[in-house]
């Protein structure tokens, strides 16, 4: 498996865990700080989303061309 | 209130639009069955992405995520939380489709499975299962749209009149434009539902608290566990870790495998499209913030709905809105609740005789002949739906539950097709069979479940187990190895 792949699967693990449970329980699960006035725990997962799609965009950009 | 007039005039105008958006492109796709139901594998970027979004958000979304939102809390989140990866899969998954499609000329995903094990009975459990999922699954759009229309003209037209004016719109530019009278629709749907979702989600919460920051503290100070996961299950419960987060992993794990969204793949222009399409999918999940925040805006709402997932429609009687304002709400969630229905309904229908009809019982038909096969059979759906959404008094979710935890069971059969030259098909119906029977059992029994974990979780377990144990005796077979040599193969 190339760097590329590697890497791209341990983000999504990360991820992953980041969304369920221990990561969401341990670091995202608060109403504060309100961000945009909206509560942090709703927030988070925006937080992952746009970190999710920044990582796909950046596996989709550095695939290997023929 | 609003003027029931004003609505009607705006919704009309909007189906109207639908229909002529609808039937335009019926002229572009040749008279063939890959025409119909694949669109001659042609859709762009901008088609696939609408098309692909606005099928995902249905009715459901739009009147259940708000409900949800407002009377469950943050266990809402759990949609966001599995939109991070939820499409990946299909980036990977969806190419590899698309090559084996355009060798071997699949146009939906049973055929492929078929195929792929020398298995025609393969097809047809998938078509069974597909085709089940699907009636209650159409029968909530229609019952959304009906409930829909009936409230905002204050009871003027019952939900059974408006559901049928609705669907019939829906069922003239489905059999008369395919999937490409759905693609189109679904782009116009789609804008619209997302401009009129932001639009409510930063209007509502201004209007009645003042501001996010108002609306959100308050609920933290009166409610506080309101706004944090896992929040509360369907019942009121409050809801387990271990169970929001395996609802997450299987939720991402089976999201790919709805047939309606799986053969699209076929229907993509290109590989490049697919990967695109999944990549631009979060401004869709993203859609659904403002949607959770309206739902939110309903905790101090007086008086309250009778029903969670009231709340939108609710809200919006109760306030001084312009009636062009709920006019524009009605079109929208008629948009949410049109742009899932015509796509299950034409997949529907594909499936039901490609697999079924064709590939399972063996048949040869010419591809004139199955095109008009299919018409009836979107008829049939229609009519076989609308039945159960006016007549049927059980509990749809429940129905839809169920069937979908038989589609999550698809994935490893699909992957292993795609990816794992050594299985057999015998091992993948076995896991399938399996995997969606306990599973079944446990949505029915769930005090049964050794751990609160979801039920899905249960069912693809025993399923990849089986798989895996049938499929030790697998001998190598060099027609599955030039199929996933074919899957692998990029085109250069």
């Amino acid at each position: 498996m190339s760097v590329r792949n590697v890497a791209y699967a341990a983000f999504c693990a990360v991820c992953l865990l980041a969304v369920t449970w221990p990561g969401y329980h341990l670091f995202g699960n608060s109403v504060r700080p309100l961000v945009f006035g909206l509560p942090f725990s709703m927030i988070w997962n925006v937080l992952w989303i746009a970190l999710s799609f920044c990582a796909l965009l950046t596996y989709h950009l550095t695939r290997p061309r023929r | 209130m609003p003027s029931t007039t004003v609505v009607l005039a705006i919704s009309g105008l909007y189906l109207v639009v639908c229909l002529a958006l609808g039937m335009w492109p019926s002229k572009q796709s040749s008279e063939s069955s890959e025409g119909f139901v694949a669109g001659d594998r042609s859709l762009g970027l901008v088609l696939m992405y609408f098309i692909t979004g606005a099928t995902i958000f249905s009715a459901f979304a739009f009147l259940g995520g708000p409900g949800w939102a407002y009377s469950k809390g943050a266990a809402c989140f759990y949609i966001l939380g599995y939109g991070t990866l939820g499409f990946v899969p299909f980036y990977f998954l969806g190419p590899r489709a698309a090559r084996v499609g355009r060798a071997y000329g699949f146009v939906t995903q049973a055929q492929m499975m078929s195929v792929r094990y020398s298995m025609p009975a393969i097809a047809g459990v998938m078509a069974l299962v597909s085709v089940v999922a699907f009636v209650p699954y159409l029968a909530l759009q229609m019952q959304g749209a009906g409930y829909v229309v009936e409230t905002m003209t204050g009871g003027d037209v019952p939900a059974w009149v408006g559901a049928l004016v609705v669907y019939s719109v829906v069922t003239v530019y489905v059999l008369k434009s395919g999937v490409l009278g759905v693609g189109w629709t679904n782009t116009f749907q789609g804008i619209f539902m997302m401009v009129l979702a932001w639009g409510l989600g930063l209007y509502l919460p201004m209007e009645l608290y003042g501001g996010f920051e108002e609306l959100f503290t308050r609920i933290a100070a009166e409610r506080p566990n309101h706004l944090l996961v896992p929040g509360l299950t369907a019942s009121g419960d409050p809801w387990s870790w271990s169970e929001y987060s395996s609802a997450v992993v299987i939720s991402i794990v089976g999201f790919s495998m709805w047939p309606h969204l799986f053969m699209k793949a076929f229907s993509a222009k290109s590989e490049e499209t697919i990967r695109r399409t999944v990549l631009l999918y979060p401004s869709f999940q993203i859609f659904l913030v403002p949607l959770f925040i309206i739902g939110f805006c309903g905790v101090f709402f007086e008086p309250a709905p009778a029903r969670a997932d009231q709340i939108l429609p609710h809200i919006l009687m109760n306030t001084q809105i312009p009636s062009v304002v709920v006019g524009l709400f009605c079109a929208g969630a008629l948009a949410a609740s049109m742009s899932s229905g015509d796509a299950m309904a034409h997949a529907a229908a594909s499936i039901a005789v490609r697999d079924g009809y064709v590939e399972a019982a063996g048949r040869t038909v010419d591809s004139k002949r199955e095109q008009l096969l299919i018409r009836i059979v979107v008829l049939v759906m229609m009519v076989a739906a609308y039945v159960v959404a006016v007549l049927y008094t059980g509990s749809l979710v429940f129905l839809l539950l169920t069937t979908y935890g038989a589609v999550v069971q698809f994935a490893p059969g699909v992957v292993s097709a795609l990816c794992l030259r050594r299985v057999r098909g015998r091992a993948v119906i076995s896991g399938l069979v399996t995997g969606a029977v306990v599973t079944g059992l446990f949505v029915a029994m769930p005090e049964w479940r050794p751990w609160s974990v979801h039920a899905g979780a249960y069912g693809l377990v025993v399923n990849v187990l089986v798989l895996f144990l049938v499929n030790l005796t697998g001998a190598e077979d060099p027609e599955a190895d030039r199929f996933v040599t074919t899957a692998e193969t990029e085109p250069g």
